[in-house]
């Protein structure tokens, strides 16, 4: 199924896992050195952010042209044009796969994920304009979005391809579930999630370049259905939000689900040592927590916030100490200690996004001046003063 | 991974080495360490939201005394902490002594910020001279991080002495000085700040990427906006082609993609944005034509450059 050789896909995961291992000081370099010579030469593989810039600018080239011979050959690119266009897109990213040896290098994810695009909205723009009822426009625009990107995953392996699919498909049930109240469209997404949940544990022997992120892709859909099933999550992050009466059995029943779903999760994650299902459980747990007052109507208060900060604050540093506590800092399989280290380019995002956040929390807030405010002064905005109003 | 079994045949991998690895990849080893790390990062924040929050709400004609005494009493506290366990000062990264000690320094410097905001409401202490206190704090917390080597303390330094910058131009009340011409001050300043201090002087080195970070996105954010908002002013978007350049340059020479990345992304959106704006590129055969020869130029530069780019390890 999958174009590229199930042993390159191998070799590559081993040596893309080697590196790891020598980011994270478990294996020195003349070691990693010695594992890539027998590995010996593989598929060409870009970094994440190369992969992206590849993605992005693979995406715009492939857009132009398709725009230039358009636009020189019938004046206007029209949905059929579009449409005729999908195929040689994807044969060309098939191609240049085979015939340069690219392993996720971005260029040709972008025009994969192009051809997949050009056949839906190229779908959308003949259906524009004629009167056919939305629920059937979201069916022949979405399918075909969804058994293509699910096409890609199964032959190229990318793994957002399965996300896009998936989002896709609850689209296209939403529009069909329109007609139903909010609560009950939601509960009836939530079991279509579970339902594909289900499904994937069909899925045996899943080899080792794909087991980490089909568990990711598992994780997301149970953490999907509990966020489905809660129907308070629209009040959840607006503070000011009016409380809503409770009421019925679909409003307890999903009450209790979204408490005891990741509670089970959880559970079971910690047992059978699956680190993606024990991170969204405890999230889903974590949002779960924080829904009981909107789910009852009771008032929120301003120090919620800085009371599950210190309960996260304690149990992270519990849990460290219990790990470290344990024979060579491990218990029960799991450890406190850090084992994987990511590429350098991998984690500049992150400490980019962390330190942006910390500086946006801490910093002073500006007292705006009584004469004039200034957009760039933030205005005493609501992150200034320790996230204290505009006023701090 | 049966590739684990495969290099310790071949005596690649030691027994014991192999073990581990195996244990890892075969899922009966998991490390928790980053996601404990987030955790703690997260509630922390939640605390200084969650603080700042009810101050505002329920403490600011109530008990000021006591108010202020707590936080004077977290700030101590957090102080006092940090100095009886921090290691001693020195010049290269130093590793936190314990898992919170860079998050209890963080929460004492968040705890200042709430102290003074909290007071100035409530007894208008500095009024117009409000920048001083933004000023000194900055100040303060650049001492702090160097000293203990806080990565998220230096980042609210910077965006403390954003908040000065941002002060003092609001109270210059010139119509032309106006909010993008203190981001490029401001985005100068500090890029200049971080190549004086870890570059020439060679004070903290590893600090370099808080600085240009911060430093590369205001300014060229602000190069940008000025392209776009001066109707495409030339002298905007060389500046930003230089900027962006030595962006790309520095990337090169460093083996770190990311500045690379930003250089072209920057330079690409700006050159773009000024040649739409300018009426270059006016029919939609131009247009298509600009992007299909620009992107796969780029394509072809950045597959050429990528081997100097890449780290592997």
């Amino acid at each position: 199924m999958r174009v590229f050789g199930k042993e390159a896909e191998r070799r590559v995961h081993g040596i893309e896992t080697a590196r790891n291992w020598r980011r994270a000081g478990l294996i020195d370099e003349a070691q990693l050195l010695a594992l890539e010579t027998d590995v010996g030469p593989l598929p060409a593989r870009a970094g994440f952010a190369i992969r992206g810039l590849f993605f992005f600018f693979g995406v715009v080239a492939a857009v132009a042209l398709v725009a230039v011979v358009g636009l020189l050959w019938t004046a206007k690119v029209s949905g059929a044009f579009a449409i005729g266009c999908s195929l040689p897109c994807y044969l060309l990213a098939e191609r240049t796969i085979r015939s340069h040896r690219l392993y996720r290098f971005g260029v040709e994810e972008g025009i994969a994920c192009l051809a997949v695009a050009f056949l839906s909205g190229g779908i959308a723009a003949l259906l524009e304009g004629r009167s056919v009822a939305p629920s059937l426009v979201a069916w022949l625009v979405g399918l075909p979005a969804v058994v293509g990107l699910g096409w890609l995953y199964l032959r190229m392996g990318y793994l957002y391809a399965l996300f896009a699919a998936l989002a896709a498909l609850t689209g296209v049930l939403s529009v069909n579930l329109r007609s139903l109240p909010s609560p009950e469209s939601r509960a009836l997404l939530a079991v279509l999630w579970a339902g594909l949940l289900g499904l994937s544990t069909f899925r045996r022997a899943v080899p080792d370049h794909d087991r980490r992120g089909w568990s990711v892709f598992q994780a997301s859909l149970f953490g999907g259905v509990c966020l489905l099933l809660n129907q308070r999550l629209h009040v959840l992050l607006d503070l000011d939000a009016k409380p809503e009466p409770p009421g019925g059995v679909l409003f307890y029943g999903t009450f209790v689900a979204i408490l005891v779903l990741p509670v089970t999760a959880v559970r079971w994650a910690v047992l059978r040592k699956q680190k993606a299902f024990l991170v969204v459980g405890f999230l889903a747990l974590v949002v779960a927590l924080s829904s009981v007052k909107p789910y009852f109507g009771l008032a929120r208060n301003p120090w919620d916030p800085a009371i599950l900060g210190a309960a996260l604050v304690g149990l992270a540093l519990f849990l460290r100490r219990y790990l470290e506590a344990g024979d060579e800092g491990r218990r029960h399989g799991w450890t406190a200690r850090a084992l994987r280290a990511a590429r350098p380019e991998e984690q500049a995002p992150a400490a980019l996004l962390t330190q942006l956040a910390a500086a946006s929390v801490a910093t002073p807030g500006v007292r705006a001046p009584a004469a004039e405010r200034d957009p760039f002064s933030g205005q005493g905005g609501s992150s200034g003063g320790g996230g204290a109003s505009g006023t701090f | 991974m049966d590739l684990i079994a495969e290099w310790r045949s071949k005596g690649l991998l030691g027994p014991t080495q192999a073990e581990l690895l195996a244990d890892l990849e075969g899922g009966r080893l998991v490390s928790l360490s980053s996601e404990l790390r987030a955790l703690l990062y997260a509630g922390v924040l939640l605390v200084v939201l969650g603080f700042g929050k009810t101050l505002n709400e329920h403490f600011l004609r109530l008990w000021p005394l006591a108010v202020g005494g707590a936080l004077v009493a977290v700030i101590v506290a957090c102080g006092a902490y940090c100095f009886s366990r921090g290691a001693p000062f020195a010049n290269e990264e130093v590793l936190s002594p314990t898992p919170a000690f860079d998050y209890v320094l963080y929460f004492g410097c968040a705890a200042w910020g709430l102290l003074w905001g909290y007071l100035e409401n409530v007894l208008q202490l500095l009024g117009d001279r409000w920048s001083y206190y933004l000023l000194f704090s900055a100040a303060l917390f650049f001492v702090l991080a160097y000293r203990f080597d806080n990565r998220l303390v230096l980042a609210t330094a910077i965006g403390t002495l954003g908040g000065w910058f941002g002060w003092e131009v609001s109270q210059l009340g010139m119509p032309f000085f106006r909010a993008q011409s203190a981001g490029l001050a401001y985005g100068a300043t500090v890029l200049v700040l971080g190549a004086v201090l870890t570059e020439w002087v060679e004070f903290k080195r590893h600090f370099r990427d808080v600085f240009y970070n911060a430093g590369l996105h205001v300014l060229a954010g602000s190069l940008l906006w000025s392209v776009v908002d001066s109707k495409g002013a030339t002298a905007y978007l060389l500046a930003l082609l230089v900027l962006s350049a030595t962006a790309g340059g520095y990337g090169l020479r460093r083996r770190s993609f990311q500045y690379f990345l930003y250089g072209t992304v920057y330079a690409y959106v700006g050159l773009s944005s000024f040649l739409l704006i300018q009426g270059y590129v006016d029919d939609a055969l131009e247009g298509a034509l600009y992007f299909l020869v620009s992107s796969v130029a780029l394509a072809v530069l950045i597959f050429k450059l990528r081997p100097r780019l890449e780290q592997h390890r």
